[in-house]
């Protein structure tokens, strides 16, 4: 009779709300590091990008490039990879310290931002990931008609 | 009788302690996550097709290329090797987000914790899975230099 009562307790609230558990907390330091790596590669990446980039750019000054055309779509070539890779390193990099927050202090509004960081990194990534897809697409296609 | 009460209130005041709300403008934000987060995974899913298309597009080409190069067939069964490991991070990036996405809009609409901890889970293994395959993209780029290197060397006597 009391276990009937209980169950009639139990499902009377259905709908109880979300919470964080300590399972739940217990992959954000695994988080974290990854994210930390990646953002620490994708900076180092986009130094040896740039670095080339200011090579690049200072053999073609120093001397003359008959085919200036080529020359100015590579440069703009690694311009794009310089941006992406710094964009996407100082994104995982900002996550990585987001989730340091909020496993550190426990508060709303550092879950709230961690949250939030996650969000925007799957935004930009979808959107990134998109057009990489369509770029495939065109590549393929052009190398299957070759 | 106060004796029993006593660890039991704090039992109950610890699981409150772990166990934290989840703030009231985050329920969007995850729904959106998730929507993002399933976008991703059909585009990586569909990026793993396009590479095995382009594997043996390319193989077919180099194929033509290598045939007079001594144990060309080895180089081709590494470029295999090359392509399927790209290939099968790709897919499995893409799996894991796909269950990432699930557990997350399952956790939002039955407002189940457990989802919860397991989109919490997989979140994890997508961006273990991202670190590895960015961890092999350096291992497998240093070797291709290395080999670069070796088959200049030894081509270098039939060059001119």
């Amino acid at each position: 009779m009391e276990q009937i009562e209980n169950t009639t307790e139990n499902t009377g609230a259905e709908k109880p709300g979300l919470y964080i558990t300590r399972d739940a907390r217990s992959f954000w330091p695994g988080t974290r590091a990854w994210t930390l790596f990646l953002g620490v590669v994708g900076l180092v990446a986009a130094g040896f990008v740039g670095l080339v980039l200011v090579l690049l750019i200072r053999v073609a000054l120093e001397n003359s490039i008959a085919n200036r055309g080529e020359l100015i779509t590579v440069t703009m070539l690694y311009i794009l990879a310089f941006l992406i890779l710094a964009g996407f390193g100082g994104l995982l990099l900002w996550i990585s310290s987001r989730i340091q927050l909020a496993n550190r202090y426990l508060h709303t509004q550092n879950i709230a931002q961690y949250t939030e960081s996650i969000r925007l990194y799957f935004m930009i990534a979808g959107i990134f990931s998109i057009l990489t897809v369509l770029f495939q697409v065109v590549s393929t296609m052009v190398l299957i008609g070759d | 009788m106060f004796e029993n009460t006593e660890p039991l209130d704090q039992e109950i005041q610890h699981d409150r302690e772990t166990s934290i709300p989840l703030p009231a403008g985050a329920y969007g934000v995850l729904q959106q996550t998730a929507t993002w987060a399933k976008i991703l995974a059909i585009t990586n899913f569909c990026s793993a097709g396009l590479q095995l298309i382009g594997m043996f597009v390319v193989l077919d080409r180099v194929r033509m290329m290598l045939r007079f190069l001594n144990g060309g067939s080895n180089y081709i069964l590494l470029m295999i090797l090359v392509y399927l490991i790209f290939i099968s991070f790709t897919a499995l990036i893409g799996w894991h987000l796909w269950i990432y996405a699930a557990r997350l809009k399952s956790a939002l609409l039955y407002e189940d914790t457990d989802e919860l901890d397991l989109a919490y889970y997989y979140q994890f293994r997508y961006f273990k899975t991202l670190g590895w395959m960015v961890i092999s993209g350096f291992i497998l780029m240093v070797a291709a230099m290395l080999l670069f290197v070796y088959l200049r060397t030894m081509l270098s006597p039939y060059s001119y």
